[in-house]
């Protein structure tokens, strides 16, 4: 982009979220292809408008995922991304040198080679009752690679249960949780307060009189 | 499956609370309009939720229109409807009629058949028009029933082909905001189903049914809720990454609210309304 995307929005530096998402919506109304049929410029000015937003809403996610505290970009796009190296750091080539399965060997390799799946089939031959916290730890990786989530962040939760002191584990199981910890900001800094328990019954009738639908796939009026 | 996606209504100014009424209003008269008096039977939060969205988003004309309703015959209800309300219509048909052929599989219920024969023609006109969803839909829906006979506990694998379905019908039409719109509908999708799957967990152990944590710690657990606010956390991540700024306190009341609600009526009935993060 050859501009400044704050110019191609008309906002400050320090514009907050919601003038960034107006500013954006102002210039579609006036710049989109649907409104301006007669202007051929019009599509490669929308994608301008576009890239701005993009450019300022990912800068903004950088400025916050290097620790400058969790707001709209503390969410972890890491684990579910190509970019991360599971395998970084001094702890992983000490490791090495001791024996280990040869599962685990296996599913290492297969797991810096990027052949995720294939790094599970390998961690299937350890029964589960001989299975440690290397285990764990190596499953936790391949699934968080292949979007597994739910497995993901469970099988680094036992990793850490079964050794707590290694940082290894630690890291893995406090960056899976981080999109967590992102909704949890997310919420608070909305002022979000959580239901009710005991008041679900009002919540689904919108009227006083019984409304049509409560569960969602029923066919009897329900209420 | 449905339902989960609800506003938490002690939380919503009474403007908000008559928008988000409107709306589904609005989306019950796409209906009728569209597939029949029956079809509004179908009605769920849930599309009135994307109805809602994807009218921040895309800003298309709204149609008011006001007038006595089959449900509240004697006060007048007012409502709006645009192009985004009568896709939503469409969706909740293809949906609504994908669940009653799920049920008459599982149960060979033939009242299930027999429910869902009005709407057979109208499933598939809109599955014609909207053939990217309704393939997608289809072909799920079969790998989640044939998961659900094998009984193959893989809560990722399961989840994953709900969030797909969802991932497509937040797809309102190929554009900037597709790719976005997708990981939303995904993570919402396999949030939905596994909060369902929370729910219904302890139950599924009791009746045999299938339910894909069974070989997951005990429901009350933690854990859940750490899974159920991950996939959150990427919901509204995505929805953050959309320009939207109308009716962004109602959709923020429905994804870090109203969405907890059966969590909370089940696991702590007795709660009073507390902050969150405790």
């Amino acid at each position: 982009m050859d501009q400044d995307p704050y110019t191609i929005l008309g906002v400050s530096r320090d514009a907050t979220d919601e003038e960034i998402k107006t500013a954006y919506r102002n210039l579609a109304k006036k710049y989109h292809p649907d409104r301006n049929p007669d202007d051929p410029n019009a599509a490669e000015k929308m994608n301008q408008i576009n890239a701005a937003y993009d450019a300022i809403k990912d800068g903004a996610a950088n400025y916050y995922s290097q620790g400058n505290g969790y707001s709209n970009g503390g969410y972890n796009q890491y684990s579910w991304s190509q970019n991360w190296n599971p395998f970084g750091g001094a702890y992983q080539q000490a490791y090495q040198q001791t024996q280990e399965r040869s599962e685990y060997q296996a599913a290492y390799h297969f797991i810096v080679a990027a052949h995720y799946q294939e790094a599970l089939n390998a961690l299937s031959g350890v029964p589960s009752g001989e299975r440690t916290a290397r285990w764990y730890y190596l499953s936790s990786v391949a699934n968080s690679r292949l979007g597994n989530r739910i497995q993901a962040l469970e099988h680094a939760r036992i990793a850490v249960q079964m050794e707590p002191n290694n940082s290894s584990y630690q890291q893995l199981y406090a960056m899976l949780q981080q999109n967590g910890v992102y909704y949890q900001s997310y919420t608070t800094g909305n002022d979000m307060s959580m239901p009710s328990g005991d008041r679900l019954c009002t919540s689904l009738c919108l009227a006083s009189v019984c409304c049509s639908l409560c569960g969602g796939g029923n066919f009897f009026l329900c209420c | 499956m449905f339902g989960y996606v609800i506003i938490n209504q002690s939380d919503l100014s009474e403007e908000e609370l008559l928008r988000y009424r409107q709306c589904y209003c609005g989306l019950c008269h796409s209906l009728k309009e569209r597939s029949g008096n029956l079809s509004r039977l179908m009605l769920t939060f849930d599309l009135t939720f994307l109805t809602l969205l994807l009218q921040a988003l895309y800003e298309k004309e709204e149609r008011e229109n006001a007038g006595p309703c089959i449900i509240h015959p004697f006060k007048k209800q007012s409502w709006w409807q645009s192009e985004i309300t009568d896709y939503a219509a469409d969706m909740t048909v293809l949906l609504g009629y994908q669940k009653l052929m799920d049920d008459w599989n599982d149960d060979c219920n033939p009242l299930r058949l027999w429910e869902s024969l009005p709407f057979k023609r109208h499933y598939r006109r809109i599955a014609q028009r909207y053939p990217r969803q309704s393939e997608v839909l289809e072909d799920r829906m079969a790998k989640l029933s044939f998961m659900e006979i094998q009984g193959e506990q893989d809560p990722d694998k399961a989840a994953g082909l709900f969030g797909d379905i969802m991932a497509e019908i937040f797809v309102y039409q190929e554009d900037y905001w597709s790719d976005t719109l997708r990981k939303m509908g995904q993570a919402l999708g396999r949030f939905i189903y596994l909060m369902d799957a929370v729910v219904d967990l302890e139950k599924d152990r009791k009746t045999g049914n299938y339910n894909p944590l069974k070989e997951l710690p005990d429901a009350k657990d933690n854990h859940y809720r750490d899974f159920l606010e991950m996939l959150l956390g990427e919901t509204v991540y995505y929805f953050d990454r959309l320009p939207i700024v109308d009716d962004v306190q109602i959709i923020k009341n429905i994804l870090c609210s109203g969405v907890w609600s059966e969590y909370m009526r089940k696991f702590y009935p007795d709660s009073e309304e507390s902050e969150k993060g405790e």
